[in-house]
């Protein structure tokens, strides 16, 4: 068959970007390899260890499992646009301070799984922590950190959200 | 590992997909959420020529709730299901069964159709949807017929649509005096079900479907007056699941996944019968 490509524009964090594909490519390979966005890691290409996390329309999806071209028209979000280096977004921060990583590899899908579900639930339950990260699989930490660094994650949104108001 | 090159259509309507994907023949597949089908292909276990991407046919999506029943595109997404107030009053069990399924990066995408059409035997909604004595309408080259849930699923990841059909929505009456509940046991929240049991509880009787024992679901029935003490319920449900053909794999073998299946069954049924 031959090699059908079509061109789309895919809104990732916040601009447009153009890219030439084929139908067949991963939105988490066209993320990585077209757009250079490496914060979008790759563990099991079968929807199982929720490493290529992304956000679609705020919500999370497994990026592997989404052709690219269907992402065409909706807004993603990769963890490259939640903070700097300089200016951490609160619950990276919080992962920091938690010790909610080692080799960082699971670190991208918690971290905006996690940045998700404090915008739906501001004050989750540990347990609405726990069944939420379920579905991102971590070899390193045992877990125990990572769901601390949400629970301070919580906190230090709620104070930012009264120090700004 | 990545797909093969295939042909993307991206139909706006049903009567352009189902004309699609008559063309396509058996090259030909429809692609709902992806979360079955995507895997497949990447790892080339389905290598499709034709790919008709069905998330673009609005009229697949919604929820409609009525006096009587609940109608739910074929497209609609777990994680829809699970959040949907309406649903919570009219017929709780859709609500809390679409909860169970996978995690919520999984639901978000998933789909009510994709996962009857996919029938995986450990899969929530087929066995739901039958338990419910729902209908689903399927629509092909010759127009739409009905075929009830409990007659659609022949077998694992087998069911009666033709190649060339598209299950487009999902009519489920509801029976306001009939009490529901769905239990289940994974090795964690989100896993598939290592066996779960749904149980329709009315005047006459009690109706419990099993899901996870390898097969199509199975509905076992009691009358209510069977059904009265719990450790007569639990001998009876013991012999009705031995007759049951279930088959073990590596996460249990057949006769653990029957004694959790009763262990499941009896959950249920007190939560219908508190
Ligand atoms: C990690 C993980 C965990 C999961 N856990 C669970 C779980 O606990 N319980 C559970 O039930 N499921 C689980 N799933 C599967 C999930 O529910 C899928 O969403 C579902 O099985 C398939 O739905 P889909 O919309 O993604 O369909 P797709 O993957 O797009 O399609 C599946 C099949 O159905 C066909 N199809 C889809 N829609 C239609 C239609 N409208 N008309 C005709 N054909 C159609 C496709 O051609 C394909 O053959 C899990 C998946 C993953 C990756
Ligand atoms: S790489 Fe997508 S879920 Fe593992
Ligand atoms: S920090 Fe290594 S996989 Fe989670």
């Amino acid at each position: 068959m031959t090699e059908e490509r079509v061109e789309i524009t895919l809104a990732v964090n916040g601009h447009d970007e153009r890219v030439t594909v084929e139908p067949r490519w991963l939105l988490s390979d066209v993320l990585r390899r077209e757009c250079g966005l490496l914060g979008v890691h790759v563990g099991c290409e079968h929807g199982v260890c929720g490493a290529c996390t992304v956000l679609l329309d705020g919500e999370p999806v497994r990026s592997c499992l989404m052709f690219a071209v269907q992402a065409a028209g909706h807004q993603l979000t990769t963890v490259e646009a939640l903070g700097t280096a300089d200016h951490l977004d609160p619950v990276q921060q919080a992962f920091w301070e938690a010790h909610g990583l080692q080799c960082g590899f699971c670190t991208p899908g918690m971290v905006l799984t996690a940045r998700a579900l404090l915008d739906r639930d501001p004050h989750p339950s540990e347990e609405t922590i726990r069944e939420t990260l379920a579905g991102n699989l971590c070899r390193c930490t045992g877990y125990q950190f990572i769901v601390d660094a949400v629970l301070l994650a919580a906190d230090k949104r709620a104070e930012g959200a009264e120090g700004g108001a | 590992m990545k797909p093969v090159r295939f042909k993307y259509q991206a139909p706006a309507t049903v009567a352009e997909a189902v004309q699609q994907l008559a063309e396509a023949g058996i090259d030909g597949k429809a692609l709902a959420g992806g979360q079955s089908l995507v895997p497949m292909m990447n790892f080339r276990l389905a290598r499709p020529a034709v790919l008709v991407d069905l998330n673009g046919v609005a009229e697949l999506s919604g929820i409609t709730v009525d006096g009587d029943h609940v109608e739910l595109g074929a497209l609609t997404r777990h994680q829809t299901i699970a959040d949907s107030e309406r649903l919570q009053h009219a017929l709780p069990l859709l609500a809390r069964t679409a909860g169970l399924i996978g995690h919520w990066g999984i639901r978000t995408r998933g789909t009510v159709g994709g996962s009857v059409v996919h029938a995986d035997p450990s899969a929530e909604w087929p066995a739901v949807l039958t338990a419910l004595s729902a209908e689903l309408e399927l629509v092909g080259p010759q127009g739409a017929h009905r075929v009830p849930a409990g007659e659609f699923v022949l077998g694992p990841l087998t069911t009666a649509i033709g190649m060339d059909e598209i299950l487009t929505r999902i009519h489920i009456p509801r029976v306001p005096t009939a009490r529901t509940a769905i239990e289940e046991v994974a090795r964690r929240p989100g896993d598939f079900a290592l066996a779960g049991a749904v149980v329709v509880a009315s005047t006459e009787d009690t109706r419990w479907t099993f899901f996870g024992l390898g097969g199509p679901p199975e509905t076992v029935r009691l009358s209510a007056d069977d059904a009265r003490d719990e450790a007569s319920l639990k001998r009876q449900l013991t012999d009705r699941v031995a007759a049951l053909e279930v088959t073990g794999d590596m996460h249990g073998g057949a006769e653990w996944r029957r004694q959790v299946a009763v262990v499941v069954a009896l959950r249920a049924w007190r939560q219908v019968a508190a």
